[in-house]
């Protein structure tokens, strides 16, 4: 552990574009962050603010030509992957970083039995067959599936919706990663095996330093599983910080209304669900200032006239003109402390 | 060390217990089996309907036709024949029957593996038929290697590079393929070889092959080339949707994941997902082409089942035309079966039953 400070991952202002037959969007529109070992990033936003093109953008697996990478760069432990060749990417895809995605019942290819699914990845990355159905075996038991030998004979019809989400992750693990990339692992299940899949995922952290990027909108699982939040809105990081401070400090507008809106228990002493009003923008949409202008409690003129630079107040940045002591409208915070833990 | 560490997993998260799945993988003792004993008699019952409402078929429609088997064979000599004689004649092969009747003493001779006579040549129709259909079989199997052959790769290419200038090519194939008469092709090569090398394909009388298989092959390539790259450009098109349909799916991108090549993705993982209507499309083309191709056969001087029913239907031969549409329809069932079967082992979801 010579290296703690050095970051597994670090993006830099990565910008990527989707050609449509309308014309061009840029969905993802400056990002940065970085990612060290042993760490759980949270990537949190409402739907379509560019979280999976920011990390499918990461993982260079975007459908080509119509997803383009236009700048930045996404250094994997020192090496630019933007810049690298096709194959040091692909050797460290599947290697280095694995990811688990939002639907398991998709995810697998159907026609294949799932141990030679898992066995692939160890034979891409240059393992014997002998080596392969070792680690098929090892992995499938450490995902917790009872009888791996019989799994890995079956196919993936043969297992539920959770049971896949396992195999899924079992896949990622084949090659030790350094860095495990989950997409919104859990919102295709149900909540027993979502709580399952997140102790799971916690654990194989804990027993191999991984670092995670968690993506969610579900603020509620965030405030288990990270120890950094990104929040993200139309393309944009708008703040970034320790889990701790961001739910207690929010300092963008829109963490805040996000905080607000997790959903209370009910019969406590908490104020009640509050929604931020309005929707996020089409990202085709292409704004002066500060996207969250139009949904803003806080926004004053100049927010809408020139986009806020990155302001890093102690261990948290928020991109917003306007300070939290500044802020006129009601806020949220401080409640959300006891959500955190 | 400043390296942020998780807290530590509470005891109400699970901890170090994680929660190990036991929800079963269905077993393969309870597992339903794939190819059930009610499939197979299923089948069984649809293949005797199928032929039998065949041969009713082939039995009725022939004598709808005018003329009979006796003026099928003796022509305009029939005329010269008084009506007693012509009657005498119709008695001997059994014409002066009730249609019922003749229908049912066919179809009982046919269970004995009794296929009737030529009456124009007096040869048994078995001893016909065992000429002809290997001629066709190969034929046909022939083209359908050359038309899988062709077509599947170069709709994987045409879809890897869709819209690229392979895919042009590839469609600009499919488009000629799908354009061209099977008489035309075939008429051209014909005049292409023939004043090239002077080789007539069509000239020679067909040697089978077990007696000399390179003969054999020279004379069945040409058609199979006419037949194949008609059926080439249909698979090719299959092909091109279907892997460009199952390429948008989530488990490329999961396949891609993994840092597989990129030929590995597509042939393992695309094109076998994409495999069920390219299966599907050439056993349709399949059965087609064991029907006999009336046409090629001809150009090409091939005697197989085309030929064969032809000459029959001119000649008024009963027994033979049904004989020969009834081993058609046989094939045809038996293709259909080898699909379903295919189906199944290509994909573990499918449950034969
Ligand atoms: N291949 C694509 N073609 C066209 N538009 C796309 C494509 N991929 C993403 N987009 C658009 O880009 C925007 C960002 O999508 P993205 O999937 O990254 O959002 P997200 O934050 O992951 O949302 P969700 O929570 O719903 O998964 C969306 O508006 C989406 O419609
Ligand atoms: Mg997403």
């Amino acid at each position: 552990m010579s290296q703690v400070n050095e970051p597994v991952l670090s993006v830099r202002d990565l910008r990527t574009v989707i050609h449509t037959a309308t014309g061009d969007a840029e969905v993802v529109k400056g990002v940065s962050f970085d990612v060290a070992r042993g760490e759980t990033l949270a990537l949190v936003g409402e739907s379509g603010c560019g979280k999976s093109t920011t990390v499918l953008s990461v993982m260079d697996l975007h459908p080509r030509p119509t997803v383009e990478i236009t700048g930045g760069q996404v250094v994997f432990e020192g090496v630019d992957l933007v810049k690298a060749t096709e194959q040091q990417r692909r050797s460290v895809r599947g290697a280095g970083m694995a990811m688990v995605y939002q639907d398991p019942m998709t995810s697998l290819n159907p026609l294949m039995r799932v141990g030679d699914q898992i066995g692939e990845v160890v034979l891409a990355h240059g393992g014997s067959a002998e080596e392969a159905r070792r680690r098929v075996g090892e992995v499938l038991e450490q995902v917790g599936i009872a009888d791996p030998g019989r799994a890995a004979r079956a196919y993936p019809h043969e297992f539920s919706g959770g049971m896949r989400q396992r195999v899924v992750i079992a896949m990622a693990l084949a090659m030790r990663p350094r860095l495990l990339i989950a997409d919104e692992p859990t919102t295709a299940l149900d909540v027993t095996i979502q709580q399952q899949i997140i102790a799971l995922v916690r654990q194989l952290q804990a027993d191999n330093g991984m670092a995670v990027i968690w993506i969610t909108h579900d603020l509620g699982v965030v405030a288990r599983v990270a120890d950094r939040i990104a929040i993200m809105y139309s393309g944009h990081i708008v703040e970034e910080g320790p889990s701790r401070r961001v739910f207690s400090r929010p300092e963008h507008p829109y963490t805040d209304g996000l905080i607000a809106s997790i959903p209370r228990p009910t019969g406590s002493e908490r104020p009640p669900l509050r929604l931020i009003p309005g929707s996020p923008p089409d990202p085709s949409h292409v704004f002066a200032g500060c996207p969250f202008v139009p949904r803003c409690p806080q926004a004053v003129d100049l927010c809408s006239e020139q986009l806020p630079p990155i302001t890093e107040r102690g261990s948290s940045s928020a991109r917003c003109w306007v300070p939290p002591e500044k802020w006129t409208a009601p806020r949220s915070g401080g409640v959300s402390q006891q959500v955190a833990q | 060390m400043k390296r942020s560490a998780n807290p530590a997993p509470t005891p109400a998260e699970g901890g170090r217990a994680v929660t190990t799945a036991t929800e079963p993988v269905s077993s393969p003792a309870r597992k339903r089996p794939r190819l059930s004993r009610r499939y197979l008699l299923r089948r069984l019952a649809d293949v005797v309907v199928t032929l039998f409402g065949v041969a009713v078929s082939a039995f009725v429609l022939l004598r709808l036709l005018p003329g009979d088997e006796v003026t099928g064979r003796l022509g305009v000599e029939a005329g010269n024949l008084t009506p007693a004689q012509l009657e005498s004649v119709r008695a001997y092969y059994g014409l002066d029957q009730p249609l019922p009747m003749q229908f049912l003493s066919w179809m009982g001779s046919v269970f004995q593996g009794n296929f009737g006579v030529s009456v124009t040549t007096g040869e048994p129709v078995s001893t016909l038929l065992a000429n002809a259909l290997p001629v066709t079989v190969e034929l046909a199997l022939l083209s359908t290697l050359i038309g899988v052959g062709l077509g599947v790769p170069l709709g994987v290419l045409a879809a890897a590079k869709s819209n690229g200038p392979g895919d042009a090519a590839a469609q600009t194939f499919s488009l000629l393929g799908l354009g061209i008469p099977n008489f035309v092709l075939a008429s051209g090569i014909i005049a292409f070889l023939s004043a090239q090398f002077g080789y007539f394909p069509s000239a020679a009388e067909y040697v089978g092959i077990t007696d000399s298989p390179l003969v054999n092959l020279q004379q069945q390539m040409y058609p199979a080339l006419v037949l194949g790259f008609a059926l080439a450009a249909t698979v090719m098109r299959t092909t091109r949707s279907a892997f460009l349909e199952q390429s948008a799916q989530d488990f490329v991108r999961t396949a891609r994941g993994k840092g597989l090549s990129n030929s590995r993705v597509r042939w393992r993982h695309v094109l076998h997902n994409a495999s069920i209507p390219i299966v599907t499309i050439t056993g349709i083309q399949l059965g087609y082409l064991l029907g006999g191709t009336i046409v090629v056969e001809q150009v090409f001087g091939l005697p197989g089942l085309g030929r064969l029913v032809l000459t029959g239907i001119q000649q008024r031969e009963y027994a033979v035309v049904q004989s020969v549409v009834l081993v058609i329809a046989a094939m045809f069932v038996l293709v259909n079966l080898c699909v379903d079967l295919l189906y199944a082992r290509i994909d573990p979801r499918v449950q034969l039953s």
